[in-house]
């Protein structure tokens, strides 16, 4: 066979073979691994809460000026209508995220013991939502406004609490005497859109 | 990149943005929470505790200057010589957890009808408390019995008491409707007696009545 039929029969096997069945083409590759990148998620943690302080003034039927609070001692101390109980409270918090934001909420619980009186002076009882009133010891960029606490950090959301014993009518409440509740607090952090 | 981690990659890109979009755009956001420790609340109370002592005589007007002279053991009541006297003592339980009005709740019924009606346009009332005297309306005396409420005035604390004499009296003599003096023991000759067991006007049923202060 002829040198440049030969030639011809290389390179058109080659160009079969460069061209092939279906028009693909072989091209070069390589591949190289990237350097090793961590993903983490940020956090939203409500802490143990601080142990809380109970205080009391007395409004009686409402003609005169409320007494200044003093401390109340629930082991040895009794409530009588007219009274208004606060409890205050710190809540320990930790955000971290890039976009966190959450907003602080609470639920006040009250639960009878079971005796009439118990029923009745849980049923007497006008129970105020709970305030989040500031934040203390914020670090990094935690920040606190009407209850919403935006950007990464640590703090203690200070709340406080109000029941209020009514004054009523002349014996409405008479069937609450002596009678005894469980009290008690749901904090809950709820992320909300950070934009 | 092989084409093959690119498809891979793509297909993992679209997984996951089905799962962030969901079902009807709902989103799964983080939250935590926590529970304050139980606290025992507890009421206090107000109770009102109240005792009588038994009738004493008590003398009144002429007495014994007028030729009246009660036997020893004589408790009724004689017109213008003798009242009847009861003595209450109020107590604002020292269990109770507030300061209290004090009150005194009379109520008298009628032992015997024909009795009382006859004596009820004579009878006369009084309490005192402390130092103070108040006379009792007429009015308190119905055709139904006694009943009248003597406010104190004076708040009690837990622990405090306060007593009160009820003095039940009928006077020597009335002047009527037609400008006359009238005796009264000489009216009511039928309805006497000589003891308390044997001719009763009412029968009283007081109560103290506690309610606590409204001003703080």
């Amino acid at each position: 066979m002829k040198k440049s039929t030969k030639a011809l029969i290389a390179g058109g096997i080659g160009v079969a073979l460069l061209v092939g069945g279906a028009g693909t083409v072989a091209f070069w590759t390589d591949e190289a691994d990237g350097g090793d990148g961590v993903i983490t998620a940020g956090t939203l943690d409500l802490g143990t809460p601080a142990g809380g302080g109970w205080e009391i003034s007395h409004a009686g039927d409402g003609s005169g000026t409320a007494t200044a609070p003093v401390a109340f001692n629930p082991e040895s101390d009794q409530i009588v209508p007219g009274d208004i109980l606060t409890y205050a409270q710190n809540i320990p918090v930790t955000l971290e995220g890039e976009n966190i934001a959450a907003q602080f909420d609470g639920a006040i619980d009250v639960t009878a013991n079971g005796a009439d009186a118990d029923t009745a002076l849980a049923a007497a009882l006008e129970k105020e939502d709970l305030a989040a009133t500031d934040i203390s010891g914020a670090t990094g960029d935690l920040s606190f406004d009407n209850g919403k606490l935006t950007g990464e950090g640590t703090g203690n959301v200070e709340v406080t609490t109000t029941v209020k014993f009514p004054w009523g009518t002349e014996g409405q409440y008479n069937p609450a005497k002596l009678g005894s509740l469980n009290f008690a607090v749901d904090y809950k952090l709820t992320q909300v859109p950070g934009n | 990149m092989s084409a093959r981690r690119a498809v891979f990659a793509a297909a993992a890109a679209a997984t996951a943005g089905a799962l962030l979009l969901g079902g009807n755009a709902t989103y799964a956001a983080w939250s935590d929470s926590a529970k304050s420790e139980k606290t025992t609340i507890t009421a206090g109370t107000l109770a009102a505790e109240i005792t009588q002592s038994d009738p004493a005589s008590v003398a009144m007007g002429e007495g014994a200057s007028a030729g009246i002279f009660p036997g020893d053991n004589s408790k009724g009541i004689i017109p213008g010589a003798q009242g009847q006297r009861w003595t209450y003592t109020v107590t604002n339980s020292s269990k109770s957890a507030v300061t209290a009005n004090v009150a005194l709740k009379i109520n008298g019924s009628v032992s015997n009808a024909t009795d009382y009606a006859a004596i009820r346009p004579y009878l006369k009332a009084t309490t005192k408390v402390g130092a103070t005297t108040t006379e009792i309306p007429s009015s308190a005396f119905t055709a139904s019995g006694f009943q009248h409420t003597v406010k104190l005035g004076d708040k009690l604390a837990p622990g405090k008491k306060a007593t009160i004499e009820l003095t039940l009296s009928m006077p020597a003599t009335v002047t009527n409707s037609q400008g006359q003096k009238v005796d009264v023991a000489v009216e009511l000759i039928k309805h006497r007696s000589a003891t308390t067991d044997a001719q009763k006007i009412f029968t009283m049923e007081n109560s103290a009545s506690l309610s606590q202060v409204g001003q703080p």
